[in-house]
């Protein structure tokens, strides 16, 4: 961390255990590909609760494990896109990418009048995109909402993209992620 | 939009988004990808609508399959959702295939290439070639910062090393206007070519003795005509299967109307299966089956005289003692150019006489004139083919005499005949041979020129189709040194002539495909400090290289696209923007441009270039194209070869008097001299040096199911087509252990392969096949590439991918369980499995 990160303030309950929202709205942030702006975030101290996050070491080398399990080019990747998981023919096989659960997707944020800041750059099914929303929910709705969606969306793909990532050697830092995802979703 | 607003803009959200995405409570505040929608100008209107209507949009296939096909695509909701065939404006032309229908699962596949990335152990001062291959990780980088490293890396190597060591490569993966010529020309360099090198065999043996065509596939009346033919010849091609979209409908037609199909393959194909006779010829064997063919035709004198005598260079008087032409200006003051001595049979006098012009001229004989002994060129020919007795040529190709005399007996005497040649024929070695011998049969049987006269397979449309203007050779842009395919590799080995250090590949899977004895190429391409390539798909090529560009998939481009193959003029409109952040191949040629002091040549918006070849065109509109999909460029059926010959003499040298000589393996040290067709063959010999230790020979058959090694990567398409696999006899399998379905080595000095065998009583024995178009990880181990030789001959010039022979044994005990069951039949590689 250097020396002048701006430090968590607006943490004034003193409780340890961050909100729902603040769980949901940190893990899209881990799961968005490491830059400069995320490694300050990531080292303004807020993420201390994700046991294991916060050491995830080279900057440069996380980019390139990033690149190697989300964005290819190689037979490792693995697209942490809803669709890919549940929308392929073959259980067994990655499906497309904006299929109709890309569909069912975006209709929720819809109804909230939300929409993707830059349509271009990736599906709306991203898992760090689902988990932003998720935060949206809890923050906004009644738990009923938010578990309606986790039930609808999170919960039904991403047990299954997480065992396809573990047989692609994830490192600490995603193993770390992993589990506080997986936790988070399910609680 | 520029590449740094685009950049600069990803940027910001990165940052916006990591920061504003942490604990800011409630409200919109834990939003960065999100935003409210009355925050992003964007109107509000995108849920999907099951009972909404579908756009249609007309777009355009565009690999090399030369079907050219106009497309209607459906979008909904922003979304591809199916594919269908257009009917263009020339509508007998309409025509289609399972894979141009199967392109959502093309868009939509998981894992397309979506951002520019460099290799992590590359960089420009310490590129580390050695450490490309499987193993290479790579890192996403912006757009900006791709093409930065592109023009400088242009510029540096250039500056170092001189401009020949930029080096350019494009296969044929994709037509459409991406100013990748133009970028070539205005920065310099060296670029390779199919000339010579891949499937420059048969055309190159075609054009030698007639002067028509190139090094690929000769004129041929177009296939409105097709129907006018009585005999039809499918001599290698499984057009069935692999040519169907441009070809088949006409050859039904012209059952139809009654011609004799006759089919001469080593295979059972689709295309043999509608054979009215089929010829399984043993590889390597094809000019002695057209030799066998002459001498039915010269025993029974069904010879064409007429045509013979006017055009072709049959009654040329040769020397006997050294087999040149006899002197015109030894029987003439004042000789036509190009002009033969024949003999008059009515005067008894030699004459000379010109281009297109018969006469009572003798076709064989010998005679002596001022003291010099010669004799006509076809009586050379007639010689020649009297080596070649059907009896004798039965035996060795592996055929029925019967079939022998019925299939010349067709083409001689039914009418109007036709044959279809493939390139297949010329990937033997010396495959350029059976080029000058079925255009040697045509002349024979005066098959030029008439109605239901065909030379080749899917036929050029003849006019430019798309006027372009200066766009393909832009002002200030120089002419590139060009290398073929078999030369690269030497310069890549031994930097003779020059030593490429930046490669620049796009439109290509060259390393998974189309290039011979794979760990050769690798091996040389470690004498590039920089190879950077643009696909729409992670290639086993594109693993090669040290920067990867994302290209659009065709449906997300605007063109407007000439058909080399049907006369229609064809138009994409862009059904949506790229995904992620692939880019149309013209802004990534306009993004280097620009850094390299060629801005101006690229216009920021492709439109522009697009309404300069709209406006060149009187036959256009924007109007017609946006609307109909295509326009119709009025080209009327045509028949080929209605006038003189392209030689110098204008006739069809049936006799070469200034035939090459050809060198290369299994060949005598002095090679041989060509004058007439003589078959000679490298490793399909019987007596081929290493015939006992590797018996089979290995084809690599075209499937329905790829054009080259595109669709790979189609879940539809590897339901029915699961995995490479080798098409073995029963027989040959049987002697070896072999059981159907278990795992395979194929295997030479050079290379291997682990693949599944599946019996096949449709392949002869002796003869085992891999269809083309697998990538490496389809493969247990090795490539279907790698036991290829890359040895050309010196006249040939051309890979020979059927010229190679194999052993195959049961694979390890290893191999027998892993790879492919029944619960993943696509592999480990799932959809990584696929291509380009």
């Amino acid at each position: 961390m250097t020396e002048n990160t701006p430090t968590a303030t607006d943490h004034s309950t003193g409780d340890p255990r961050p909100s729902i929202a603040d769980t949901f709205g940190t893990l899209a942030v881990c799961w968005r590909e490491p830059s400069e702006g995320w490694v300050d975030a990531i080292e303004s101290g807020r993420f201390e609760w994700l046991d294991g996050v916060e050491t995830f070491g080279d900057l440069d080398e996380l980019r390139v494990e990033y690149t190697r399990l989300f964005i290819g080019p190689g037979r490792d990747q693995c697209p942490p896109y809803e669709s890919v998981y549940r929308d392929g023919a073959d259980s067994d096989d990655l499906g497309p990418v904006y299929g109709p659960t890309t569909q069912a997707v975006a209709r929720w944020y819809d109804e909230y009048d939300l929409r993707l800041r830059d349509s271009r750059s990736a599906p709306p099914d991203h898992i760090a995109t689902e988990l932003e929303f998720a935060a949206y929910l809890s923050a906004n709705e009644d738990d009923s909402v938010l578990e309606q969606f986790l039930n609808e969306h999170l919960r039904e793909w991403v047990d299954q993209f997480v065992a396809h990532l573990r047989e692609n050697d994830p490192g600490p830092f995603y193993r770390a992620l992993i589990r506080r995802t997986t936790e988070a979703i399910n609680s | 939009m520029t590449d740094d607003e685009l950049t600069a803009s990803r940027r910001d959200i990165l940052k916006t988004g990591a920061v504003a995405g942490v604990g800011l409570g409630g409200g919109s505040g834990v939003l960065s990808t999100l935003q409210p929608a009355d925050e992003s100008g964007e109107a509000v209107d995108q849920v999907t609508s099951f009972l909404g209507e579908d756009q249609v949009v007309k777009t355009a296939c565009g690999p090399n399959c030369r079907g050219d096909c106009p497309l209607d695509v459906f979008v909904r909701d922003g979304q591809i959702k199916k594919t269908e065939q257009q009917v263009p404006a020339a509508s007998e032309f309409k025509r289609g295939c399972t894979l141009g229908i199967s392109h959502v699962q093309r868009a939509y596949n998981a894992k397309r290439l979506k951002y520019p990335m460099k290799r992590a152990s590359w960089s420009p001062d310490d590129p580390q070639p050695g450490a490309r291959g499987e193993d290479a990780q790579f890192e996403r980088i912006s757009w900006s910062e791709a093409l930065d490293l592109v023009a400088e890396q242009i510029q540096t190597t250039k500056g170092e090393y001189g401009p020949e060591s930029v080096y350019w490569h494009a296969g044929s993966g994709s037509q459409g206007t991406s100013g990748y010529g133009r970028l070539k020309q205005l920065v310099g360099g060296i670029q390779d070519s199919f000339v010579y090198g891949i499937d420059t065999n048969v055309g190159q043996g075609f054009n030698r003795i007639t002067g028509e065509g190139g090094v690929f596939m000769p004129p041929t009346n177009t296939v409105e005509d097709w129907a006018n033919a009585d005999t039809l010849i499918i001599w290698g091609s499984d057009i069935f299967a692999s040519q169907f979209q441009m070809d088949a409908e006409w050859i039904l037609d012209a059952k139809r109307n009654g011609a004799k199909l006759v089919v001469v393959d080593p295979m059972y194909t689709n295309t043999a299966e509608k054979a009215d006779l089929w010829l399984p010829i043993r590889p390597g064997k094809d000019t002695h089956l057209a030799l066998a063919m002459m001498n039915y035709i010269f025993e029974n004198e069904v010879y064409d005289d007429t045509f013979l005598r006017q055009r072709t260079n049959a009654p040329a008087l040769v020397r006997v003692d050294d087999g040149t032409l006899f002197d015109p200006t030894r029987v003439s003051d004042n000789p036509p150019d190009g002009g033969i001595v024949v003999m008059n049979e009515e005067t008894s006098e030699p004459n000379v006489v010109g281009a297109e012009t018969g006469g009572p001229f003798a076709l064989f004989g010998e005679w002596t004139i001022d003291g010099v002994a010669v004799r006509t060129g076809l009586a050379a020919l007639r010689e020649q083919a009297s080596e070649y007795q059907p009896a004798d040529v039965a035996e060795v190709a592996g055929l029925s005499v019967a079939d022998i005399k019925t299939a010349a007996d067709w083409l001689a005497t039914r009418g109007a005949g036709g044959i279809l040649p493939a390139y297949s024929v010329g990937r033997y070695l010396y495959g350029h041979v059976f080029g000058q011998a079925y255009a040697t049969l045509m002349a024979l049987t005066g098959d030029y020129g008439r109605h239901g006269n065909v030379h080749a397979q899917h036929p050029s449309y003849g006019g430019p189709s798309l006027q372009t203007g200066d766009w393909g050779n832009p002002e200030g842009g120089v002419s590139l040194d060009t290398y073929g395919y078999q030369e690269i590799l030497s310069l890549l080995e031994n930097g003779d002539p020059v030593q490429p250090r930046f490669l620049y590949g796009t439109n290509s899977n060259m390393l998974g495909n189309q290039f011979p004895n794979r760990e050769r190429w690798l091996n040389a391409m470690e004498s590039l400090d920089t190879i950077v390539w643009a696909d729409m798909y992670h290639t086993p090529t594109t693993q090669q290289a040290d920067i990867i560009l994302p290209a659009a998939h065709w449906f997300e481009t605007e063109d407007v696209l000439g058909s080399d193959h049907h006369p229609n003029i064809r138009y994409r409109e862009q059904a949506h923007e790229p995904l992620w952040e692939a880019r149309d191949d013209y802004y990534i040629m306009a993004g280097i441009a620009e850094r390299l002091g060629h801005g101006d040549k690229f216009p920021d918006d492709k439109r522009e270039v697009l309404d300069r070849f709209v406006q060149n065109d009187d036959r256009l509109s924007w109007e017609q194209l946006r609307e109909n999909g295509t326009v119709e460029t009025d080209e009327t059926p045509t028949v080929a070869y209605t006038d003189a010959f392209g030689t110098e003499s204008g006739r069809i040298t049936v006799y070469d008097d200034d035939a090459p000589t050809e060198k290369g393996p299994g060949l005598p040290d002095e090679g041989i001299s060509l004058e007439v067709p003589e078959p000679l063959e490298a490793r399909t010999a019987d007596d081929w040096e290493a015939q006992n230790e590797y018996p089979l020979v290995f084809m690599q058959k075209h499937s329905k199911w790829r054009i080259h090694s595109q669709w790979a990567n189609v879940p539809w398409l590897r339901e029915v087509n699961r995995e490479p696999q080798l098409d073995i006899h029963p027989k040959d399998a049987e002697q070896r252990d072999i059981s159907d379905g278990e795992y395979v080595l194929v295997h030479n000095d050079r290379g291997s392969m682990v693949v599944r065998a599946k019996y096949n009583e449709g392949i002869q024995p002796g003869l085992v096949n891999t269809d083309q178009g697998w990538w490496a990880e389809d493969f247990v181990e090795g490539h279907y590439q790698d036991p290829i030789s890359a040895e050309t001959a010196d006249v040939g010039r051309t890979f020979a991918f059927y010229d190679c022979r194999v052993e195959v044994e049961r694979a390890a005990e290893e191999y027998q369980s892993n790879q492919y069951t029944q619960d993943n039949p696509r592999g480990t590689a799932g959809s990584a499995s696929g291509g380009d």
